[in-house]
């Protein structure tokens, strides 16, 4: 669990400003303290949160919050989706805590581990040390953004969430070992760049959906000259 | 209550779609194409997340300039990582670049 947690830590670093900008902002919204952390503690998604606190200020419709809620977490389907393979011996209970706390960081961080080591001893271990790091971090820092309030000046700026960024190419790079690879790395590159506006994480789906679809079809190519 | 509700709304649909494979993890196989595509999910996904913010500064298109500190930190941490492999080290040279550029420029 510790190794889980320790390479997590720059993940951790990103986060910082993120939660503490969504509990400045609910703050601000006149949510109650009581909203603002039972959403953190439930839905436990931080992009969501943003839009949730935003759609809110502007009076949109609760149903209307939960659809795009549902779009902009979509892709947690492609991540449970792909480590299937690594949760199906575990009991029911303990794959029900582990999707609960699914997000972006864990994913990356345990997809790197998988790449290293293949084998899954101790694999829920480190998956959970990494989940519950992140998730009482959001946790700490979603209160404290909302006590500190308007205090905070822009954390975004603070450049942490750069952390995130290179621990994620420090999760793709290893995995660029053939054509097919480079190509889905390449395209989601240009995709998102040109996708990023689209509502509701819409473009992001987009962007996943059409790098794979060329990685599989260059894999296609590749494996029709070999054959040849 | 209200609220309540509307948390519950947004935690239904969070945690259904984290839930679903997971949940059905023993009684799914998938077929080879789709393991195929599902083995590209990690570098499409976090190469989509990160790209606009390489390339983006608070919604402004900054590109390739010398004042993209976060570009350059991005591309050092790439040749890192492809030649060393190693996470923590990715991050160190990444995080060093950015704040070294930041510094100079601010110096």
């Amino acid at each position: 669990m510790f190794q889980g947690a320790r390479d997590t830590l720059p993940m951790i670093l990103a986060a910082i400003p993120f939660g503490a900008l969504y509990g400045a902002l609910a703050q601000a919204a006149d949510l109650s303290l009581w909203v603002t952390t039972a959403m953190s503690l439930f839905v436990f998604a931080g992009s969501s949160q943003f839009v949730a606190v935003n759609m809110l200020l502007l009076g949109t419709p609760g149903i209307v919050i939960v659809i795009a809620t549902f779009f902009i977490n979509l892709r947690h389907l492609m991540y449970s989706a792909n480590l299937l393979e690594q949760v199906k011996h575990y009991p029911a209970p303990l794959r029900a805590l582990m999707a609960f706390w699914l997000t972006d960081e864990t994913f990356a961080v345990v997809s790197a581990r998988l790449n290293t080591t293949p084998s899954h001893e101790g694999f829920h271990f480190y998956y959970l040390g990494s989940a519950l790091f992140m998730y009482l971090n959001w946790q700490a820092c979603s209160v404290a953004g909302y006590l500190l309030g308007a205090q905070i000046d822009d954390p975004l700026a603070w450049g942490l969430d750069i952390a995130m960024v290179v621990a994620f190419i420090g999760v793709i790079a290893p995995r660029l070992t053939n054509l097919p690879m480079w190509s889905c790395a390449i395209a989601a590159f240009f995709i998102a760049l040109i996708t990023k506006d689209w509502p509701y994480n819409s473009g992001l789906i987009f962007t996943m959906v059409s790098a794979i679809g060329l990685a599989m079809l260059v894999s296609h190519y590749q494996r029709q000259r070999h054959n040849e | 209550m209200n609220e309540a509700l509307l948390i519950l709304g947004m935690f239904l649909v969070t945690y259904s779609v984290r839930l679903f494979p997971f949940a059905m993890a023993h009684r799914i196989r998938f077929a080879p194409w789709l393991r195929e595509a599902l083995s590209y999910v990690p570098v499409a996904a976090l190469t989509a997340i990160i790209a606009p913010i390489i390339i983006y500064d608070d919604q402004e298109l900054i590109g390739i300039t010398a004042d993209n500190h976060q570009l350059w930190a991005a591309l050092a941490a790439f040749l890192f990582a492809l030649v060393k492999r190693n996470l923590l080290g990715t991050v160190i040279v990444g995080m060093g670049t950015y704040f070294l550029l930041r510094w100079l420029a601010y110096a």
